[in-house]
């Protein structure tokens, strides 16, 4: 279906002058091939290269060397740009900045208008890709394609815009579907539900499926997985030679899938003997085919400990009964919960649940519709409290690092800050020095526009523009959305120094469960507008999974909510209930990969 | 404050309204207000006022949420029309810090304020009731737009909700970072927000870019050859409203003159 060969792309960096200063290498000698059906993985580090290979596929760029054939037509060849369009549809990373329509069925349409299809066809295609797309089989949705296509985009969560996205793409037929990180900005089960929905489409219509991520996890679902590396192609293959120990994915910047490395661990200590193992069913019916009497008939999941709130006036903040919306519209109801000096807390929930409104009340971004916040003893929304004060005590770092960087260059963005609250210049440049050198960025880039910073870079940036306010409370939303597997630890690693060495008290919203189990050492879990869950790390995921669980066996609907939640949790514990729920008797409320796996061997028998 | 504003904004119904023909609600809408502002008469003005009041009621939109959505811009023609109370000659009433209220600038505030809400309420109800991209399909045919300009019109309005947003991200990010925009002289203020400015149209321009490159990839060659999935087609109950749009206007016109 797609041929490439030899693949070569420059970009062109030019002065004001138009005097040529730098040529950057995106891509050298690439091949590639993508038969019918087939469902390819495309991974590599921000910066690999791998968003401009997704642009050459739909030929949005064109390569300057080598040959492109795609479903038998020269890509190169000016009069075939829009059929290889119309065959390979392209899906991109922001579910706001491609959506045309205003309402579902004007953007699915779009595309195929575009084409001149007739307008009784439009309709027929329009309905079955929104039901293609997963649209209306989701969830309890029971008013079908005719309703659901009048709803407006502006109404839908971040999952049902990439979804929207989709079926905008299969509205016009393509015969192969690029995905360029699409499922970066979604929420784990989102993100899950998205990349079920494109297995669907590979297996049941064919269409082909080429997947640009550094999710480690989705490259799971690959046939193929092409690994780039500074714009070279360092390592093609199934996912049993991409995983294996020797292909070194840490020196791309990337990493092993959880179940990848919690396999790793039960091969060492003996507990199964098969290396080809990449889902959690699988490793529960590799394991029950080992060790079949250490099952037993009747093993019941345990109910989570009542939780723990720990609600103290004393404490740093304290969030008492607030209640906050946009107008009338409540997002957020009764929201009560306090975090002490030195704490890291995590808060989760799915996107939309109002994690960024509910943060955003503590340095008074937000007024509340009701109850208020206290920071070490003062009333953040009082009219006499010294706001400015306040906010050079709660750093806050948001969510798209575009969002808040306003310098020319990074020395200008970070002094912002320390300008403001009118320190002396000298005192505001040292603050921005050392603000800069915390987040680990060299001394060189000072003077670096904010334009020519890779996403990363920017990330640090707009943190180290927070750390040079001298916070005493760090607010960080989503820090590692959008990094790579080495990029996301090196951004945790130095939230665990600010917290470690500097003392600061962290509070971090993340999609990133991993990333919790192994730093948080608390859960806050937003459902539904209220607070569902303050405590204990470990307690809480599972608490998240128990209760889905319950839903489940209290109706006689057939849903499957629990296995849905299941994204929420981290591998190891999906694992342990999962070998739970077949009747190990397995202790499943843990989520340290090295303790689960001690958990499994001592019900062996 | 800038997220209030619904002005603009589609409200998803299934109302008679709703699924009337765009070209027919653009025109009756400037016919509306070209009678609005024929004359002045409490008959004309009853008259139309029962014309919106028919027109809210059969559009299903609720009036709380158009009053909401229109409040910023209510306050602002209520002051400036009030400028009238004072400065119209007549027997005069109560003078107030050097001002002389009339009875005669009461009355032409009372009309001016009631022309401008019926004006707003009215243009507002042809946003609530059509989608921006029926509302573009219908300014196209109304005044013979070319497709790419039509299709710009609708990526604008798509994209003022976004920007608004964005606009808010962005100073809220400088807040938080000791920015202040209510505090100090206008001088500062400006400055303040000149800040804000360069990364919301740095952001804007990314955005556009991305949404281009998006279009581009669904093969949008502009408007050449492109089909439509709703098509405008008159059908039995636009023809009726023509009939009723005709028979108001010749009635408005007579009231303009006869009172």
């Amino acid at each position: 279906m797609i041929k490439i060969r030899d693949l070569a792309f420059e970009y062109f960096d030019r002065d004001e002058e138009g005097n040529l200063t730098d040529m950057i290498n995106a891509i050298r000698g690439i091949n590639f091939d993508a038969r019918k059906g087939e469902f390819i993985g495309v991974c590599g580090k921000n910066g690999s290269g791998k968003s401009t290979f997704a642009r050459i596929l739909n030929r949005l760029l064109v390569p300057i060397e080598g040959a492109v054939v795609i479903g038998g037509k020269d890509a190169l060849d000016e009069d075939n740009i829009l059929d290889i369009r119309k065959a390979v549809g392209m899906v991109f990373q922001n579910p706001d900045d491609q959506l045309i329509g205003s309402v579902v069925s004007e953007d699915v349409a779009f595309g195929a208008e575009n084409l001149g299809v007739a307008q009784e066809e439009l309709w027929e295609r329009v309905i079955n890709a929104v039901e293609q797309a997963g649209l209306v089989a989701y969830g309890a949705r029971a008013d079908g394609a005719e309703k659901y296509v009048d709803r407006r985009i502006n109404e839908l969560s971040g999952g049902e815009k990439q979804k929207v996205a989709i079926a905008g793409v299969l509205a016009m037929k393509p015969q192969c579907i690029v995905l360029d990180e699409s499922t970066s900005m979604l929420d784990p089960k989102s993100r899950r539900e998205i990349i079920k929905t494109m297995k669907v489409l590979n297996e049941k219509l064919g269409i082909t499926i080429i997947m640009i991520t550094h999710m480690m996890e989705e490259l799971l679902y690959a046939d193929t997985i092409y690994l780039l590396h500074q714009g070279k192609l360092v390592a093609k293959g199934r996912r049993e030679s991409i995983f294996s120990k020797d292909s070194n994915l840490f020196d791309y910047g990337l990493d092993y899938p959880e179940i990848v490395k919690i396999r790793e661990i039960l091969l060492e200590n003996n507990v199964i003997r098969d290396k080809s193992i990449f889902t959690v069913e699988d490793m529960v019916a590799r394991i029950k085919k080992e060790h079949p009497y250490s099952f037993e008939l009747d093993v019941n999941m345990p109910a989570p400990m009542a939780e723990h709130k720990r609600i103290d006036p004393v404490n740093a903040i304290l969030v008492d009964k607030l209640t906050c919306g946009y107008g009338k519209k409540k997002v957020l109801e009764d929201i009560s919960f306090s975090v002490g000096k030195g704490e890291y807390v995590a808060v989760v929930g799915a996107t939309g649940t109002g994690k960024s409104t509910l943060l955003q009340h503590i340095p008074a971004l937000l007024k509340p519709l009701s109850g208020t916040v206290y920071v070490d003893g003062i009333d953040v929304n009082d009219r006499t409290t010294d706001i400015q004060a306040l906010r050079c005590k709660i750093g806050y770092v948001f969510q798209y690092a575009s969002q808040q960087l306003f310098g020319k260059n990074v020395y200008e963005d970070v002094v912002f800050g320390p300008r403001n609250v009118g320190v002396s210049e000298v005192e505001a440049e040292k603050r921005a020095y050392e603000a800069i050198k915390l987040v680990g960025l060299p001394d060189d880039i000072y003077d670096m526009p904010i334009n020519k910073l890779s996403g990363g870079q920017r990330k640090r940036v707009a943190l180290a523009g927070v750390l040079a306010m001298k916070p005493e409370y760090l607010i960080l939303d989503e820090p590692t959305s959008g990094l790579d597997p080495v990029g996301k630890m090196e951004m945790l690693d130095i939230i665990d120094a600010l917290h470690r060495e500097a003392g600061i008290t962290i509070i971090m919203v993340t999609h990133d469960v991993e990333a919790i189990a192994q730093r948080a050492d608390r859960l806050i879990v937003l459902d539904g507008g209220r607070l569902s869950y303050d405590g204990d790390v470990a307690m809480g995921f599972y608490k998240q999974w128990w209760d889905a669980y319950k839903r489940d066996s209290d109706t006689d609907v057939k849903t499957d909510s629990a296995d849905g939640s299941m994204a929420n949790i981290p591998v190891i514990m999906q694992l342990l209930i999962k070998l739970r729920l077949a009747g190990m008797p397995v202790d499943c409320v843990e989520m340290d990969v090295t303790k689960g796996v001690e958990n499994i061997i001592k019900c062996l028998r | 404050m800038l997220k209030d504003i619904t002005l603009g904004q589609y409200y998803s119904t299934d109302s008679l309204m709703h699924r009337l023909d765009p070209r027919l609600k653009i025109r009756a809408t400037i016919a509306y207000i070209i009678l609005l502002l024929l004359d002045r008469n409490v008959v004309l003005f009853g008259m139309l006022t029962l014309i919106f009041l028919v027109a809210v009621i059969m559009s299903k939109v609720p009036v709380g949420h158009m009053v909401k959505g229109s409040r910023s811009i209510l306050v602002v023609v209520v002051l400036c029309s009030a400028i009238n109370i004072f400065t119209t000659p007549g027997t005069g009433g109560v003078t107030l810090l050097g001002l002389t209220a009339t009875g005669a600038g009461l009355v032409k505030f009372g009309f001016v304020v009631w022309r401008m809400v019926l004006m707003i309420f009215m243009s507002s109800l042809l946003m609530y009731t059509t989608t921006p991209t029926e509302l573009t399909d219908g300014l196209e045919k109304c005044f013979h737009l070319s497709g790419n300009v039509a299709m710009g019109i609708t990526i604008a309005m798509r994209f003022l909700s976004v920007l608004s947003q964005e606009l808010d991200r962005i100073m809220k990010a400088q807040e938080a970072r000791g920015a202040s925009f209510h505090k100090g002289g206008p001088v500062k203020r400006v400055k303040a927000m000149s800040k804000v400015l360069v990364p919301l149209f740095q952001n804007s321009i990314d955005r556009a870019t991305n949404l281009g490159e998006a279009m581009d990839a669904r093969c949008y060659t502009g408007g050449k050859g492109r089909t439509k999935l709703k098509p405008l087609v008159y059908d039995g109950k636009d023809v009726i409203g023509y009939v009723v749009l005709l028979l108001v206007i010749v009635f408005g016109v007579y009231f303009a003159i006869k009172f």
